[in-house]
């Protein structure tokens, strides 16, 4: 006796599709700008760069091949300051040796956060250095050279939405 | 005339027209319908009710026939409609599956996080400055502030 049989196929294909699309949900797709709250968080390492010693330190492992570009023996993470910045807004970072930094959330264009930068040493901004960048969403860049005691100091900064 | 002891029955006609008496019943039978009229017209009776019941058995036969035969068309139509449909999606299942899995489990890993830096401007009352640019993509720029050139191993 034949029989209605019922089209499974169907409902698995249903299923694996809502699987698939569940799927793509979780992905981490890259910060588009839909993402953009405007803020974000910037993170900068402070490290001292010397010859005392040798070695990198384990919590510079994702910068390390950049820093051995540099003339110093020895690599230690001094400090990690952490803020968040809002559009427009201005944050002031006190470092070793008498340097500061100052990070402005500009905006976010084609997909990368815009930060103005600026580093100055001493009270009257004797040496300064002050840079307009993009950078992608968690990204890193440094900047190094600022005199610290024996060594200078590299500063790592990180922004993310 | 037919034997007085020897009656027509309903039974015994059915029996005849089913052909299950013999030899001398059969005769005595046939010599009773000779001579009843009234039976003979029964025998009769039964041979178009028989010819109406074989005619039924065959028309409800040729239905069942029929209609199996449809349901096999019917059928085989659904098989085939079901089964090209899902064939064609599984092979587009199948590609959107393999895209989505490697999109998951090795996007992320093969599209590492780009630190391309993009320099706007830059105002500096240091010696020098210079740019130190990564080899990989997964580098990161160096911008190098220094009143001498000498801390650099390039």
């Amino acid at each position: 006796m034949n029989q209605i049989r019922i089209p499974l196929p169907r409902t698995c294909a249903s299923s694996f599709i809502l699987v698939l699309l569940g799927l793509l949900f979780l992905y981490p797709f890259p910060a588009r700008s839909q993402d953009w709250q405007d803020q974000c968080e910037i993170t900068i390492r402070e490290i001292v760069a010397d010859n005392s010693e040798t070695g990198v330190a384990s919590e510079l492992e994702d910068v390390e091949k950049d820093l051995k570009k540099l003339a110093y023996s020895a690599y230690r993470l001094e400090h990690t300051y952490s803020k968040t910045v809002l559009k427009g807004e201005t944050r002031k970072f006190d470092l070793m040796g008498d340097n500061h930094v100052e990070l402005t959330l500009d905006g976010y264009e084609e997909g990368k956060i815009m930060l103005k930068v600026k580093i100055s040493t001493g009270e009257s901004g004797k040496r300064a250095f002050q840079s307009t960048i993009r950078i992608a969403e968690g990204g890193t860049f440094l900047i190094a050279g600022p005199s610290y005691m024996e060594g200078v100091l590299i500063l790592a900064f990180t922004a993310r939405l | 005339m037919a034997d007085r002891k020897f009656e027509l029955t309903e039974e015994i006609i059915q029996r005849y027209y089913d052909g299950e008496v013999h030899g001398q019943e059969r005769s005595k039978i046939e010599e009773a319908l000779a001579a009843d009229p009234a039976s003979e017209k029964k025998l009769a009776r039964y041979g178009r009710v028989s010819e109406l019941i074989q005619l039924v058995g065959e028309a409800s036969e040729a239905d069942e026939f029929t209609a199996r035969r449809n349901w096999e068309e019917i059928s085989a139509r659904l098989e085939k409609k079901q089964s090209k449909i899902p064939r064609r999606a599984a092979y587009w299942l199948s590609l959107a599956a393999a895209a989505v899995l490697l999109l998951f489990f090795i996007g992320p890993f093969e599209k590492a996080q780009s630190n391309e830096l993009v320099i706007e401007s830059i105002d500096c009352t240091y010696a020098s400055f210079m740019l130190i640019q990564p080899e990989t993509e997964t580098g990161h720029t160096i911008i190098w502030l220094s009143d001498s050139d000498n801390n650099v191993n390039q």
